[in-house]
């Protein structure tokens, strides 16, 4: 591949298009200079941000987009009656070569929509997911990060939704963390393979008896941050569910560390003293670090950020983008699907 | 004839041909990619050799333009540097490897600041540049217009503005004096600047253009304070563009410096029509110009320099992406506050050196 071009959707997302033109064009500094950015939205805005903050202008175009989709309306209804929204014609330039993937902080629903609309499902994969990464402790592969999918591009998933999902996950799982054979498991309220949902417990044989999958069987809720399995496969809105709670207890432990910072002085003294380890560990489990959302069973690269992302998630965004579409990653998991058994531990 | 200290001169063109138009030059940053962030940065460029030294992208064929033969007129190069005198051969042999040849070539009597103790001037430049442009215009004596390039390192943009400003006749001398004693320019060295200062013309031509090369990615805004005259540029194709738009380059000098940077510098449309639509973003180009543009492209002949056709598809890439509104050139109130400017400047160094705050308290 000779040059990368990105498609982003610059309306997108509580802090847009400031935070997101700011980390196009941090973007834009860094890296070998063999990747440019098509920063759709309101051209005056954008313009007059760019002047804020410094940048590359040769790696950066400005297309003009006179709409865009607000994160409280209904997505549907926004696509169809905005037609040039700002996401919408970032992913008509994906969909006609002239960028070769999208990334967006905006409206999830409308992206993942749009998304469908303009790029064709990989072969066997009847619906696509939205794979995120979450902190854990323990390293597996190149880094200390688990899969979790589906995250919220549907709401509920058959029997062999959730095996199209384990079989992607697990693709992009050897892609991104470098693991031969990465551990898969599927999310369920009790171990016992006969107990839950009926889809589940369907979607249970499938997974064991699919030879291109190391399934470990089912977790619980509790084993999630644990980080023994590389994929977890869930529904979209149990997936959803259980990633915000994620986010949120790390949020709501320093919360509560910064009250007991306030309350008494030993506890001050204390996390005075534990501050830089503190750091670090915010960093760790901070959602920032981290970037956006891959939405796989595509056939091209788009990042789904979170919408209240700010300008280093965006940054984030744009560098995972750029990885998946130098792995060419919609190939890699068609051909992971396609391809041969893999042999079980 | 022109009258240019020895020591600073280079080449002088023989014969009657007049010179129309001065172009003023830094060095670092703005013809060479130099690093000098670090005491290693600066013993390695020290160490260079001619050949290993690097140009800003189109830099070479923006100046091959500039001094390209002609009958009827010619331009002058100066070079004013704040590299060490210690440097000049390496530099002049470096000049010659590109097939340049300055008018004059000043650089910096570092050594001599060091032995006399003016350790500020030693880092300072509002001193030593302005010294040396308005001598070397008094040098000239020359009424011709200027056209100066530098870059965001610095203080290029602030010292060439005030420059111009007193060229132009919109600042005064007690301004100048009020701007020496703020950026703490040594009393002889301030004597000289205001001598040189005393001697401009109200009737010279003016400074019409600033080029600043953006080498550290400066964010453009923060030099619209200096007004339209300015220009943050990223490439030479920016400026080449608006010394066409100034109808100072023919639309042939425009697509030489393009050429040059498809062969020298692996440039491509994308970056070409990417650099154009910034400058129409920035509105320092404006719809007419673009309209105009096209209508030269399409009487234009293309040299063999350039792959065939290769104009007509940048026009084309550049219409796309040209702004759907209509563009205007922005208003201006100038000269700027140069005192404000001065003590906002050192506020924020200061402010960056401050330490951020820990994740408690």
């Amino acid at each position: 591949m000779d040059s990368i071009t990105l498609a982003v959707d610059a309306m997108g997302g509580y802090n847009a298009p400031r935070d997101v033109v700011a980390a196009v064009a941090a973007a834009s500094r860094q890296g070998s200079g063999d990747v440019f950015f098509l920063l759709v939205g309101d051209e005056v805005r954008l313009s007059d941000l760019l002047y804020e903050f410094g940048h590359n202008p040769e790696r950066i175009s400005v297309i003009h987009a006179p709409h865009y989709i607000g994160l409280g309306e209904p997505a549907q209804q926004a696509l169809e009656r905005k037609t040039d929204s700002s996401l919408e014609i970032a992913c008509e330039l994906v969909a006609n070569g002239e960028a070769d993937g999208l990334v967006s902080a905006g409206h999830p629903g409308a992206a993942i929509l749009c998304a469908r609309k303009y790029f064709q499902p990989l072969p066997g994969i009847s619906r696509v997911a939205l794979a995120s990464v979450y902190p854990t402790p323990r390293v597996r592969g190149t880094d200390r990060l688990g899969l979790i999918l589906d995250v919220g591009a549907t709401l509920r998933a058959s029997a062999e939704d959730l095996q199209n999902f384990a079989l992607m996950g697990s693709a992009y799982a050897r892609l991104v963390k470098g693991l031969e054979r990465p551990r898969v498991a599927l999310l369920s309220n009790s171990r016992e393979a006969r107990i839950g949902p009926p889809e589940v417990v369907e979607a249970y044989e499938l997974l064991r008896e699919d030879k291109r999958l190391n399934f470990y069987g089912n977790i619980e809720g509790d084993e999630i941050p644990r980080g023994d399995y590389d994929v977890i496969v869930c529904e979209g809105f149990v997936g959803d569910v259980a990633l915000k709670l994620l986010e949120g207890t790390g949020e709501a432990a320093f919360e509560l560390a910064r009250s007991a910072y306030d309350k008494h002085l030993a506890w001050k003294t204390g996390l005075k003293l534990l501050s830089g380890g503190l750091k670090k560990l915010k960093t760790a489990i901070d959602f920032e670090e981290y970037g956006g959302a891959p939405l796989l069973g595509l056939d091209r690269v788009v990042i789904v950020a979170h919408p209240k992302s700010g300008k280093k998630a965006i940054g984030n965004s744009l560098k995972l983008a750029i990885k998946n579409i130098r792995a060419r990653l919609p190939e890699q998991i068609a051909q992971d699907i396609a391809g041969a058994e893999i042999e079980g531990e | 004839m022109l009258k240019l200290r020895v020591s600073d001169v280079v080449s002088q063109d023989p014969g009657d041909v007049p010179v129309v138009r001065i172009y003023r030059w830094d060095l670092d940053k703005t013809y060479l990619k130099t690093e000098f962030d670090s005491i290693k940065d600066l013993i390695r460029t020290a160490l260079q050799k001619p050949e290993d030294k690097i140009n800003v992208p189109g830099a070479v064929a923006l100046l091959k333009e500039v001094k390209r033969p002609r009958p009827e007129s010619r331009s002058m190069v100066t070079f004013i540097s704040g590299s060490p005198t210690q440097m000049r051969s390496i530099l002049e042999k470096k000049f010659e490897l590109d097939g340049i040849q300055p008018d004059a070539f000043i650089l910096k009597p570092t050594l001599e600041n060091i032995l006399k103790g003016r350790l500020k001037a030693v880092r300072g430049q509002v001193g030593y540049k302005l010294e040396a442009l308005l001598r070397v215009r008094s040098d000239a004596a020359l009424s011709v217009p200027e056209t100066l390039f530098g870059d965001d390192a610095e203080q290029d943009a602030f010292i060439y503005s005030v420059y111009a400003d007193l060229v132009s006749g919109n600042i005064g001398l007690d301004v100048l004096r009020d701007v020496l004693v703020e950026a703490e320019v040594y009393a002889t060295t301030m004597e000289k600047i205001m001598r040189y200062a005393a001697h401009l013309q109200p009737d010279d031509a003016e400074v019409d253009r600033i080029f600043i090369n953006l080498d550290r990615r400066s964010p453009p805004g923060r030099f619209l304070t200096f007004g339209p005259r300015i220009v943050p540029i990223v490439n030479y194709f920016q400026a080449a563009l608006v010394l066409w738009a100034d109808e100072t380059f023919t639309l042939d000098n425009l697509v030489h410096v393009a050429g040059g940077m498809l062969s020298r510098d692996d440039y491509g449309i994308q970056e070409l029509a990417n650099s154009f639509q910034d400058l129409l973003r920035r509105r320092v180009l404006t719809s007419a110009h673009l309209d105009r543009l096209e209508a030269e492209v399409e009487v234009y002949e293309e040299p063999d320099i350039i792959p065939s056709g290769f104009v007509k598809r940048l026009m084309t890439r550049v219409r796309a992406l040209a702004p759907r509104s209509e563009i205007k050139e922005r208003e201006w109130v100038g000269p700027p506050d140069y005192i404000e400017i001065l003590r906002a400047d050192r506020a924020l160094k200061a402010a960056v050196t401050q330490k951020s705050a820990g994740l408690f308290g």
